[in-house]
């Protein structure tokens, strides 16, 4: 008995010892984490520290828990697991590191101090050693993503990813396509392009771009990025295919699927995907495709959609060139006429001054030739007494007109003109050239000078430039209006013989 | 549907500047360098008006108007007659032949517009 006493009493005053020492050496090791941890705060990442601060947990766990303070030791564990992760990764710590430990340091302070005092009330450790655990329990979380804890994506979101990223990346190529073939305008071309695009980009099984073309026929110009050579094009006509109206005219889109007459009409394809090229009022033509991946399929509707713009763009174009043509030639036209107007304007003012007969003729003939760029005219004036037309006038180099008189049937031109009162030309007498004189005058047209109520005479004129017969016809019309008076008034100046001024 | 109208003149420029004036307003175009070839041309394609030259080689306006006027298929279409020719002579016998109007040359586009309005 009493050695079980004695050893009792033994253990309890070995223990009791073991208390005692503990506790001053706690109070040592207490401030030197004190410190430690101020350190830390100063120097997260110091390796050096931790370690410190990792070996005074250590020495509380143990000799705590030798000494019979099993708190104090539970504590001790909870610091050193958390510095274990510190550690472990070579981590800077946190502030939640700090806090937990401090509050860890806190209460170990407490603790001793109650066990020196013998004070053996009760202390309630879980909050702090809860604090510690989360404390180590982010730090560990630290390995696999910084800062917060994310979950990691799905394989089947990765796959949508790198669907999104792969369509992203072929429309983009399609956009960069679109800005640089703004400036080309032949559409064959265009559809060429986009399906070459489309085969290198988006890689179907294969793809062909048709168009429409006259309205009334859709027409396959590129297949696979090439264009197909007009004698190899195939052709449908809209009007006899429900499949093609259903795509061109209400421009659905059609899966194979659903439409057998589809397929007939795109051999080569196995399942195709056919996408209207969506325009007002009707399409501008399909896009037919076998695609890889079903997936796809939404991202060719935008390839469809880039075309559209792509053609729209060129029609423009065209449409542009053609009114920028249109009005090039109307300026040219506008400009020309006004010049000969001008022309025509002084003449008649010459003409206007004009005293005689004969200089009238001099001055219209040289105007047919200088003006309104005939190569030459003569003028043959009635007289009426000996029922002749005589020569008044030659220019642009014809020979003797003023030599020349005709009976008014001789020359059948001047006849024909004298008697319908209407211009003749080299045309209404089988081409043959009119011969007057020494002269054989080509492409050449002959009009009355037609005063109000009789016709005096004719002009023949050669013409070089066409276009000239109406301004030819306004000044003859003047003259002869003009020779209404002259006439009248030189009645002797029309003779046989050489024409000359009255005096 | 825009109106279609038929120029028949010899001379390019004039067949030019009537299409670009009337084209501008709407009209759809078409034209011919003489009788023969407006004949031919309107067996084709209808016609909702005619513009028509005197002078002009081969057949000339007024020979022209007289076959069309003749002709059932064409005889309603109103024709507005365009001419150097200031007298009435040409004018008169035009009108009997059956000529809705008559412009003399040089002519300013909105005359030929506003007569067009009014046949048509």
């Amino acid at each position: 008995m009493t050695d079980h006493n004695d050893q009792q009493d033994l253990d309890a005053r070995l223990l009791e010892q073991m208390r005692q020492d503990f506790l001053e050496e706690a109070s040592d090791l207490l401030d030197q984490l004190n410190l430690h941890l101020i350190q830390l705060e100063e120097e997260p990442d110091s390796d050096e520290l931790a370690n410190q601060v990792f070996r005074i947990a250590h020495t509380v766990k143990g000799s705590a828990g030798f000494a019979g303070l099993e708190e104090m030791s539970a504590i001790g564990r909870r610091m050193e697991d958390l510095l274990g992760e510190i550690r472990k990764g070579r981590k800077a710590v946190s502030s939640s590191f700090i806090q937990a430990m401090f509050d860890g340091l806190d209460l170990l302070t407490l603790l001793r101090e109650k066990a020196a005092a013998g004070d053996a009330s009760p202390v309630d450790i879980t909050p702090v050693l809860r604090g510690l655990e989360r404390a180590a329990q982010n730090a560990a979380a630290q390995d696999e993503t910084p800062g917060e804890t994310l979950e990691k994506p799905s394989a089947a979101d990765h796959e949508l990813f790198e669907i999104y990223k792969g369509a992203y990346s072929q429309l983009a190529a399609l956009k960069h396509l679109v800005y640089s073939s703004v400036h080309l305008y032949d559409e064959d071309t265009l559809a060429a392009l986009f399906s070459k695009q489309i085969a290198q980009k988006m890689r179907p099984e294969r793809n062909s771009v048709w168009l429409v073309k006259n309205s009334a026929q859709v027409v396959e110009i590129a297949r696979d990025g090439k264009l197909v050579p007009e004698d190899y094009r195939q052709t449908i006509a809209i009007d006899t295919s429900p499949a093609m109206q259903r795509l061109i005219n209400d421009q659905h889109v059609i899966w194979s699927s659903s439409a057998e007459d589809v397929t007939d009409l795109l051999p080569g394809f196995a399942s195709p995907v056919i996408m209207p090229i969506k325009a007002k009022p009707a399409a501008y033509g399909f896009l037919a495709l076998d695609p890889r991946q079903p997936a796809e399929v939404e991202v060719y509707q935008f390839v469809a959609e880039f075309a559209a713009m792509m053609l729209r763009v060129s029609k423009l174009h065209r449409k542009v060139d053609e009114q920028r043509k249109e009005l090039d030639e109307m300026t040219a036209i506008l400009f020309r006429q006004n010049n000969i107007l001008s022309s025509l304007y002084h003449v008649e003012l010459d003409l206007m001054r004009v005293k005689n007969p004969v200089d009238l003729c001099r001055i219209l003939a040289e105007a047919f030739v200088h003006d309104l760029e005939t190569r030459s005219a003569a003028i043959f004036i009635k007289d009426e007494e000996a029922g002749r037309l005589r020569g008044i006038w030659g220019s642009g180099g014809l020979q003797d007109i003023p030599s020349l008189s005709f009976s008014r049937d001789e020359i059948v031109p001047f006849g024909r003109c004298l008697e319908t009162g209407r211009i003749v030309s080299q045309i209404d007498f089988s081409a043959s050239p009119l011969r007057l004189g020494p002269n054989d005058l080509t492409n050449w047209v002959v009009m009355g000078l037609k005063g109000r109520t009789k016709t005096h005479g004719v002009i023949a004129a050669e013409l070089d430039v066409g276009d000239v017969t109406d301004s030819m016809s306004i000044l003859a019309n003047y003259s002869g209006i003009l020779l209404d008076n002259l006439i009248l008034e030189n009645r002797t100046g029309i003779s046989d013989g050489a024409a000359s001024p009255a005096i | 549907m825009e109106k279609k109208i038929l120029t028949v003149d010899d001379s390019p420029s004039v067949r030019k500047m009537v299409e670009f004036s009337l084209k501008s307003k709407g009209y759809r175009m078409g034209g011919a360098g003489d009788g023969i070839e407006a004949l031919a041309l309107m067996d084709s394609e209808r016609f909702d008006a005619v513009i028509l030259d005197v002078n002009m080689p081969r057949m000339n306006g007024l020979e022209f108007l007289e076959k069309i006027k003749n002709d059932e298929n064409y005889a309603a279409i109103p024709v507005i007659m365009l001419t150097t020719e200031g007298q009435d002579e040409d004018r008169d016998k035009a009108m009997a032949l059956g000529a809705t109007a008559y412009i003399v040359k040089p002519f300013k586009p909105t005359q030929l517009l506003n007569l067009l309005d009014e046949v048509l």
